[in-house]
Formats: structure tokens, sequence, C-alpha cells
């Protein structure tokens, strides 16, 4: 399969699904997102990693919102409720995911002549990562908000680092900082309606 | 057999099993005390060879094991390093019960611990960042006990934490190949940026140091003190790491200024915070901040003049720290089972009913600000006089900041004995709790009297930085 030619719908896609990670209250649309976005950040990984190396990247993210989505799901939902959506909220979101792609498209060139082993689309989609998910963390200190940004973060990184770096203790741990990160996400967002057992 | 196996698996494994035990607590202390200190002292005594002799058997012994294409390596120049890690923590673990930590502290830290020896271990070294993230990910359960919400304090931890490995990464893969001066002075700007972001975000420095006040009222003080302790000691490890590797780094003098800098600043401000705080666990995240400021003075020291007395006195700066911080947390442990918030309108009084640990607790603050008999006077001492021959001013500045934590730690003396009624002395302290704390108050009074019988053990610790300190 020629990856190379699926780089920009990927590049797109996962613009749209770190924007609706930006704009969205819903937890079953976020999750949905997360696990579009790691099918971008898996085909992006691909230009450099065989696919069946970079689907690693597929495998853990989809296993972190599956954990996430799990954690929620015995809480119904996350424990705080959010204030009611406003237009205001909406379109604030919405120019400041239009601004960080802007941002990215204009910086992805500037990061490829840093950086020659990476693929322009790699560039722009690891910078649209990076941008929006520091956006997420910038605007909430929610446990969910804050694993998603980070899992957004980490992920852009994940493209740009794919590419300078095939080792597979790399692979293995960074799988497991993302799968860490989701279980963390969970147990935050469960502590408050757990119990210490005494002795 | 290998030196990670020992060092690395073996806690792992211990770990695992104890989460299984975590209900019963003393056992857990018990059995994780027993373990760290043994690994402490085959560390320290086990000696170099290549095979070991038990009874009958003859079991090889090697210092590296691989992984998934990788190595682990704990050569013997390692090992102080190492025995130093296993020695605090069984001094840790032995108060666990006293301390009334989660049940899941000694499980997890020696998760902890496993991963940060993994961390000196791994080569390229610059992997270190990725289990050190893995380390800051398992500290959450133990930092956050089940029942509590989490607050700002932890989220801005487990971000700062995760932002700032993936720029330590992107400094390794622009390090690869630059064994020599590199020409560009782009490249130099660049890779200091790189470097201060990741240092700057890993090891709190002002002003990334908001998370830690906030997290040390949050958070159990024993476990945050732990946690306080251990990371940025495994992430210092890192910074000795890539001076170790890369002989041009040394050589830059923006390294070494952004070094002195760093450290004046965090002095500073954490001194002059620490004096107008009401919360007695934020007193201690910021003597933690000013901790980490003197580290980097002695870094900063290393790179211009002396290096292997200045890499010793870095590392001798670690053991004072370690037993405060102990005796500090564990004091604050004694006193949130009366007043768990810990404020100072809370706690006034008190010290007439907790007396020795109203006493430990501003012994050990009065040692992290370098009062003089004290443990953490004589390396203070070395340290302001080397820096006071190079930057007079900036050894002004350095004392400014330890007598901001002085006066912090006389006015929690003075709140602590502040009572409107007429002065009744009790001891309320348990029997345990009064013989760890005056243990650990003995000990900085001792350190403080003899501490020559303390740095012949420390002399080799720089050893695990053989290029830094030939």
């Amino acid at each position: 399969m020629n990856v190379e030619s699926l780089a920009v719908p990927a590049v797109i896609l996962i613009f749209l699904s770190a924007s609706t990670l930006l704009g969205s209250r819903d937890w079953r649309i976020c999750i949905a997102a997360l696990a579009l976005q790691y099918l971008g950040i898996t085909l992006l990984v691909g230009i450099h990693w065989p696919i069946e190396e970079a689907a690693v990247k597929l495998l853990a993210g989809w296993m972190a919102g599956a954990v996430l989505g799990l954690a929620l799901i015995s809480l119904h939902g996350e424990p705080e409720p959010y204030e009611s959506l406003t237009i205001s909220y909406i379109m604030f979101r919405a120019l400041l995911a239009v601004l960080a792609g802007l941002a990215a498209y204009s910086i992805g060139d500037s990061l490829v002549e840093w950086i020659p082993e990476i693929a322009p689309p790699q560039a722009t989609g690891s910078l649209v990562l990076i941008g929006l998910g520091l956006l997420h963390l910038g605007l909430t200190t929610r446990p969910l908000r804050v694993t998603l940004g980070l899992l957004t973060v980490l992920g852009g990184f994940e493209i740009l680092y794919a590419a300078l770096e095939s080792s597979i203790l790399v692979a293995g741990l960074l799988a497991t900082i993302t799968l860490g990160l989701a279980m963390v996400g969970a147990y935050l967002m469960a502590a408050p309606s757990l119990e210490e057992v005494e002795e | 057999m290998s030196a990670p196996v020992l060092w690395i698996a073996f806690p792992a494994v211990l770990g695992v099993i104890l989460l299984f035990l975590r209900m019963r607590v003393t056992l857990v202390a018990v059995l994780g005390t027993l373990a760290t200190l043994s690994l402490a002292l085959s560390a320290w005594f086990l000696p170099d060879r290549e095979q070991f002799t038990l009874g009958p058997w003859t079991v090889p012994f090697s210092d590296t094991l691989n992984l998934l294409g990788r190595s682990f390596t704990l050569d013997p120049a390692d090992r102080s390093v190492v025995a130093l890690i296993f020695l605090m923590a069984a001094l840790w673990f032995g108060a666990v019960p006293v301390a009334r930590t989660g049940h899941n502290f000694i499980p997890l830290a020696l998760g902890m611990i496993s991963l940060f020896t993994a961390a000196i271990a791994v080569e390229p070294f610059l992997y270190a960042a990725l289990l050190i993230e893995i380390g800051v990910l398992l500290s959450i359960p133990m930092l956050i006990e089940p029942g509590r919400r989490a607050g700002r304090g932890i989220m801005r931890y487990l971000t700062f934490q995760t932002l700032g490995m993936p720029f330590i990464l992107l400094t390794g893969w622009m390090l690869e190949g630059v064994e020599t001066s590199p020409v560009e002075a782009s490249f130099v700007v660049r890779l200091t940026l790189l470097l201060g972001l990741g240092f700057g975000l890993l090891l709190a420095i002002f002003p990334f140091y908001t998370w830690l006040p906030l997290l040390a009222e949050e958070a159990h003080p024993y476990v945050a003190s732990f946690v306080f302790l251990l990371l940025p000691g495994a992430i210092f490890v890192l910074v000795l790491g890539f001076l170790d590797e890369y002989a041009w780094l040394r050589e830059v003098p923006e390294i070494s200024t952004a070094f002195r800098w760093a450290g004046i600043l965090m002095i500073i401000t954490s001194g002059l915070w620490s004096m107008f705080q009401r919360q007695l666990a934020r007193i201690l995240a910021y003597a933690l901040i000013l901790e980490i400021g003197f580290s980097f003075l002695a870094l900063n020291l290393a790179l211009s003049e002396r290096t292997a007395l200045y890499l010793g006195l870095f590392f001798a700066l670690q053991v004072p720290r370690g037993l405060s911080l102990g005796v500090w947390s564990l004091a604050l442990s004694v006193l949130r089972q009366e007043a768990p918030e810990l404020q100072f309108h809370h706690i006034q009084g008190l010290g007439m009913r907790f007396p020795i640990t109203a006493g430990s607790l501003v012994l050990a603050n009065l040692t992290l600000a370098g009062l003089p008999l004290l443990a953490g006077f004589p390396l203070r001492w070395s340290l302001l006089d080397g820096l006071a021959s190079s930057d007079p001013g900036a050894a002004g500045w350095a004392l400014v900041g330890s007598l901001g934590l002085l006066i912090a730690g006389l006015r929690t003396l003075m709140v602590l004995l502040a009572s409107d009624q007429v002065p009744a002395w009790f001891l309320s302290e348990s029997l345990w709790q009064r013989s760890f704390l005056l243990m650990g108050a003995a000990a900085l009074l001792i350190l403080g009297l003899f501490p020559q019988w303390l740095l012949p053990l420390l002399v080799d610790l720089p050893a695990a930085f053989q290029q830094l300190a030939p």
C-alpha cells in the first residue's frame, strides 16, 4: 500500500479530529475523534516506518481511547458537568483551531528545513497536533481534557520523532506512555469516587 | 544474572508482589525496607566480578542486559549512585506506617525506583527521558489518594513533565554525530533553547515551578517529598549524562551561565516566597525549589573549575536534602493527623502538644536554610565559598534566598508555639512517631557536627560520569 498518497488526507483528518477534540464537550464524540486522530497519526508515521510497525501507534491510541471510554462509561460521563454551550464558545474554539492550522501550515516548511528527514505533510500534521494540543491544555484543568490534550501533543511529537528514530524500544516506550497517560487520566477522573479500603 | 536484573527487574517484580499485599501496611513496609536496604548494601559492597559462587553453584554476573536491541548497563562506577537511591528509599519506607501514607505508596515507589535506575542504565542515555516519564505516570496514583479530587497541582505536574520529555529526545537527536564543537552559532542557540525548555519543564526551573507548591498542598506530604526528592535526582542524572557524553557542551559558556542564573533565580524567588506562606507543605515545596537552585550552582561551579570537587559536592547535597525532607515530611504527616489543612491558623499552638514533631520540623527547615551546626551547613558553606570567589554578587543573592527560608522556619516555630491559653506541655506523639522523628533530628545534628563521617562514603559518586570528572 502506498501510504504517501494518503499523507494529505491524513493531515486533513488530523486537523478535523483535533479540532473536534478542542470544541466538543460530548465525551463519546471526543473518544471517536481520538480514534480518528490516531488513524491519521499512523498513516503519517507509515511514511517512514513499515505499516505493520506504524500500526503500533494505532493500537496504542485506540487502546488509550478504550481505557478512557470504559472509565467514562463506568462513571456515567465526566464527573463535573459543563456550563451550557454558547455560540461564543463554539466560535472561539473554531477560530483558535483555524489559526493553529494556518500557523502549522506556514511553519511546516521551516521545520522541514531544520529537520530534512521529515516530509512536508508530516511536518504540518505534527505541528497541527502540537498546536491544537497545547491550546487544549491551556484552556482547561479537567482530567479528561488534560489527558486528551497531552495525547494530542504527544501524537504530534510521535509523527516527528518517527522520522528520526526507528528503534523498537523507543516505539514500545512511547506506546507505554500513551497507554499510561490514558490510565492516569482514567484514574484521576475516578479517584474522587473511589474509597480507600481500610486494613 | 546481571546487574540490571538485580537492581531494576527485582524491585519492579517486588513492587508488583507488594501491590497484592498492600492492605498489610506493616508487612509491606518491613519487606520494602529490608529489600531496598539489601539492594543498597549490595550495590555498595558487591565486588566487581564476572561470576559469584553460592555454595555448590557458580552464578555468572554481567553488568549489561540487552533488551529490544538496546542495552542496560550498570557498571561498578554507577553503583554508588544506585546505592544512594536504594538507601534513601529504605529510610523512607521504614517510617511509612508512622506517616500513614496510602496503601499503594511502597509498591508504586518501588516501580518508580526501578524505572529511575533503568534511566541511569539505558544506552543511549537520552532514552532515560522516556523512562522518567513512565515513572512520573506511576507516581500519580501515589500522589492523589483514592477519594481525593485531582487539583491544579497534579494536572500541572503531569502536563509539565510530559511536555518536557519531547524536548530532551529532540535535543538528543540534534546532538547525534556532533562529537566536536559545532561551527554554526544558530545550532548552539537552537540547542540551548531546546535544552533549556526541556530541563526547565522537567526540573521545575523558574517560572515552571508553580506546580510544586500546589502539589505539596494537595498530596500527602510524605509521598510528595519522596517524589520531590527522587524525580529531580533522576533528571539531574540525565543532565550530567549530556555533559558527560558531549565534551564540547561543557565548553559552551551559555550553558554554564544558564546554570548559574537558573540557580540564583530559583533560590531568590523560592526563599522570598517561602517567607510569606501560611501553609506548611507549601514552605517545604519552596525549600525543595531552593535546593534545586543550589544543585544548579554546584553544576555551574563544576563546569568552571575543580570539576571533581564540585561534582562531589553536588552529589553530597542529596544526603542532607534527603534527610531533611524525610524528617520535615514525617513531622507534617504527624501534624496532618491533627490538622489536615496544615494552615497556620489550624496549627497554632500545636507545638505544645506535639513538641518533638514541632522541633523536628523546624530543625529540618533550618537545615535546608543552611543554618550552622546542622547537616546542610558544611556543604552550603563550601558551595557559597566557591561561588563568592568567582561571583560575590551571586553568592550574596544565594544568601538572601537562604535567609528567606530561615525566616519561614522561625515564623513556623512562632505559630506552632503561639497559644492564647496558659502553656501546658505534653507529648501527644506515639512512641514510634517520637522514635523516628528523634532519630531523624539526631542525624541532622550529627551530620552537621561531624560532616567528615559522611563525605568519604560519597567520594565515588562522580565516578559514574567518567568523562566529566576523570
